[in-house]
């Protein structure tokens, strides 16, 4: 076959699909799938989060010993760990509903004591104090929050949500020391802390997404993952003590709609 | 309130038992070490720890008796604490051995407090001029010397001049009471010495006023200011009682009396170079006390001593036999007005220089060991070794150098200052001609006078010290001296230590020095030491065989 006969075969093959094409009615296109309509008006959550990142912080302060300026130096390690979490919200507008949610998490922290404690007979020649103590932490987080509900289908709904989180959080503040010592004097060596429970409040913000499976029409189970964390500052005597609340935290639990 | 109640029951029905002592209103006292009283008070103790009205807050082994165990309880009313109630019970194996206490019966009040946490706080901080708080404001159920306990707050407050703990009323922030806290702490304080320096003063706080008087280290260390009065200090020399009202003080613990401070903090610090360097406990190693004597004649009074009392000026001493009861008693002179010299030097109160007060307290340490006879060649030698340990007490606080308040090898070169050119100091362990004592045994002065030369001739031994340690050639021989270096000068400071205060007889002469120290050195470092070696070569070097 040459190339002309080859081409002109190519071109009424082509000329011939297109008449077809023209002479069959438009076959209509298929709908795309809808978003089941949100039913229900109130929402509910209750569960357990992780929190991910810790919130270690450092405490600085100044001492006077022995008529001479020393050091105390309190590193707390507020690890991760977990919280309970609970929720609910209200429809108000077409996927938009607005909830108030509470989050409750308190560890048992190590703080880290590093002191130097100045000599009572010289200048200069001050005396390393190492020790630890046990301070409690808790933090109280309530979230004002606007939610948007997005309904994959009749069973599942994805909520992503953020506003903001009034956070209060109670920390065993080491603010001095007792330790022990004998002549001459040139060790020291620390016997207990001495530490009182401060509370502080801070403002913050929350963000975060859940999805929902809900195996009835009214209750099903749910995991999340959300931001929400603040900067408290706690005043003392030596100043301001500044810490993290909150943060990254992952979770799941019960999930209620009504 | 349960607990509290029964703590009112158990205490009505204990005092009907009339176990205990002398009562205050709401106070329960009790001291009970007999049989049946323990039996009574051990149960309600129990009960009280079970109910939470007593916390143990303290558990210590009395290292004494290792058997026993000290509990310490403290009050609790609805969980705030009871300040000042303790219960302490002693138990051997759990069987109670003493139990006393002192904690409040009848407590009845209100456990909420109408003042806010961030009120009391400012009102603390109101207290004082630029106070800071250095305790967190804490509830506590104050009780007041007959009157009603009442709901306080409590805090540290530290202010300008002052710390003190303060408690005010819960409900209307009324003071109630504040007690300063100064006494307990550590009662330490600064002052500028002779030459310009701060110094830290371990003192006593006393009557309102801070006192020369040493609570920190093992034995009693007291300052006494004769107060330009030398009728007084020669009768205190010659026996006559010390009163507290003689000892140095000061009103702010801000200490400005230059040889106050200098004799009081460099006698502790001599005390603590023996201690750390040779572990030695003072003059006679069981901590006799370390009483001195300053401000005997101000410097416008030295003008016009007679030259027999010019010692009360322009000297120190040690004096083994003086003070109340023969004590010992070292003796710091004030030197002369600025604008005066005495042999072309200045010369500033004698306690500002640490190789001088060491040089003293030595004298101390040498009187109490081998005792050397103050006068020819063991009285050089008691010289010498005063010197020794001067100049090593120096170096073992001071930075080297050349300059005012730095180590070094002279002696007393911070108290006696050239005025013009010539040399700092009253003798040289380098370089001991410079004032014309000897540095070899081949120049000793032979006279009598200075009981025999002992501080003309104590430069031979004590330059054989200096060139054990630094090395060197010596003048007149020109045997160079291999010394250990100043990093290994413990080893020599040492040796010598050794002999001088447990190997030489009171009698010694500088041959006998010479052995005791060598083989002081084998002792403790070994014969072919490099201490052993650079001894026996200083003594060759300057000429004691």
């Amino acid at each position: 076959m040459t190339l002309r006969a080859l081409l002109s075969v190519i071109l009424t093959c082509a000329f011939c699909t297109a008449a077809e094409a023209q002479t069959r009615p438009p076959a209509p296109r298929p709908a795309p799938p809808r978003r089941p309509a949100i039913a229900e008006r109130v929402f509910f959550s209750a569960g357990v989060l992780f929190q991910v990142n810790s919130n270690d912080f450092t405490d600085t302060a100044t001492i006077r010993r022995n008529a001479e300026n020393g050091r105390l130096e309190t590193a707390y390690d507020v690890g991760s760990g977990l919280a309970v979490d609970v929720s609910g919200s209200y429809l108000v507008w077409k996927n938009l509903a607005v909830g108030v949610g509470l989050t409750l998490f308190s560890a048992s922290t190590t703080a880290a004591i590093d002191a130097q404690v100045p000599h009572p007979f010289f200048f200069n020649q001050p005396r390393p104090v190492t020790g630890e103590f046990d301070a409690d932490r808790s933090e109280t987080a309530v979230h004002v929050q606007a939610r948007w509900l997005i309904p994959v289908n009749n069973k599942m709904l994805v909520t992503i949500f953020g506003g903001p989180s009034f956070f209060s959080v109670e920390q065993d503040i080491v603010s001095d020391f007792e330790y022990s010592e004998s002549y001459p004097f040139d060790t020291a060596t620390f016997t207990r802390a001495i530490a009182a429970s401060q509370s502080e409040s801070a403002v913050g913000v929350n963000i975060g997404g859940d999805v929902a499976y809900f195996f009835t029409p009214n209750v099903g189970v749910g995991g999340t993952v959300q931001y929400s964390g603040a900067t408290v500052e706690m005043t003392q005597p030596s100043g301001t003590v500044e810490m993290k609340a909150g943060g990254l935290q992952v979770g799941g639990g019960l999930r209620l709609r009504f | 309130m349960k607990g509290v109640m029964a703590l009112a029951t158990a205490a009505a029905a204990l005092l009907s038992l009339q176990v205990g002592s002398a009562q205050q209103p709401s106070s329960l006292r009790f001291n009970a070490t007999t049989v049946n009283d323990l039996r009574t008070w051990d149960q309600f103790v129990s009960a009280q720890e079970r109910a939470g009205g007593l916390r143990v807050t303290q558990v210590e082994q009395d290292p004494s008796l290792p058997s026993r165990t000290v509990e310490r309880m403290h009050q609790y009313y609805q969980g705030i604490p009871v300040w000042g109630a303790e219960v302490v019970r002693d138990s051997d194996g759990g069987v109670p051995m003493s139990i006393f206490g002192d904690v409040s019966a009848q407590l009845d009040l209100d456990a909420q407090p109408t003042l806010t946490v961030d009120a009391a706080t400012k009102i603390f901080l109101s207290s004082a001029v630029s106070a800071t708080l250095l305790r967190p404001v804490n509830l506590v159920v104050f009780r007041l010397q007959n009157a009603e306990p009442r709901l306080a707050y409590m805090s540290v407050v530290a202010g300008t001049n002052e710390v003190f703990r303060a408690f005010i009323d819960a409900a209307s922030g009324v003071e109630l009471q504040r007690y300063s806290m100064l006494q307990k702490q550590s009662a330490v304080g600064t002052g500028r010495g002779v030459v310009g320096d701060t110094k830290k003063m371990s003192v006593r706080l006393q009557a309102g006023v801070y006192v020369a008087d040493d609570p920190l280290r093992p034995p009693v260390l007291t300052t006494f200011d004769m107060r330009n009065n030398l009728i007084r200090a020669l009768n205190v020399l010659f026996g006559a009682p010390l009163f507290a009202s003689d000892v140095a003080s000061d009103a702010d613990n801000n200490w400005t009396d230059v040889s106050a401070v200098d004799a009081h903090a460099q006698i502790g610090w001599t005390y603590d170079y023996y201690f750390k360097r040779h572990g030695r406990r003072g003059l006679d190693n069981r901590d006799r006390p370390l009483i001195s004597l300053i401000n005997a004649v101000s410097q416008q009074d030295a003008l016009s001593l007679p030259p027999e009392l010019l010692d009360f000026a322009l000297n120190a001493f040690w004096c083994p036999e003086c003070g109340p009861g023969g004590i010992g008693v070292m003796f710091f002179g004030n030197g002369l007005p600025s604008n005066s010299t005495f042999f072309g030097q200045n010369v500033s109160p004698l306690a500002g220089s640490l190789d001088i007060v060491a040089h003293e307290l030595t004298h101390g340490v040498t009187s109490a060991s081998s005792n050397l006879l103050p006068f020819d060649e063991p009285g050089a030698l008691n010289e010498a070794f005063s010197d020794m340990m001067g100049t090593s007490a120096e170096f073992f606080f001071q930075v080297p150098g050349s300059g005012i308040g730095q180590a070094d090898y002279l002696m007393g070169e911070d108290s006696f200052r050239a005025s013009g050119g010539g040399l700092n100091g009253i003798r040289s362990l380098v370089n001991p001609i410079a004032f014309g004592d000897p540095d070899h045994y081949s120049l000793k002065f032979t006279g009598s006078e200075d009981e025999g030369g002992v501080h003309t001739n104590s430069t031979i031994p004590s330059h054989a010290f200096y060139l054990s340690i630094e090395g060197g050639r010596n003048r007149v021989s020109g045997i160079t001296v291999q010394g250990v270096g100043a990093a290994n000068r413990e080893q020599i400071e040492k040796s010598f230590y050794r002999a001088f205060t447990f190997l030489l007889p009171a009698s010694a002469s500088f041959s006998t020095a010479r052995a005791a120290t060598i083989q002081a050195a084998r002792d403790l470092y070994g014969a072919n030491s490099a201490a052993a070696t650079a001894i026996t070569q200083a003594w060759t070097a300057v000429g004691v065989n």
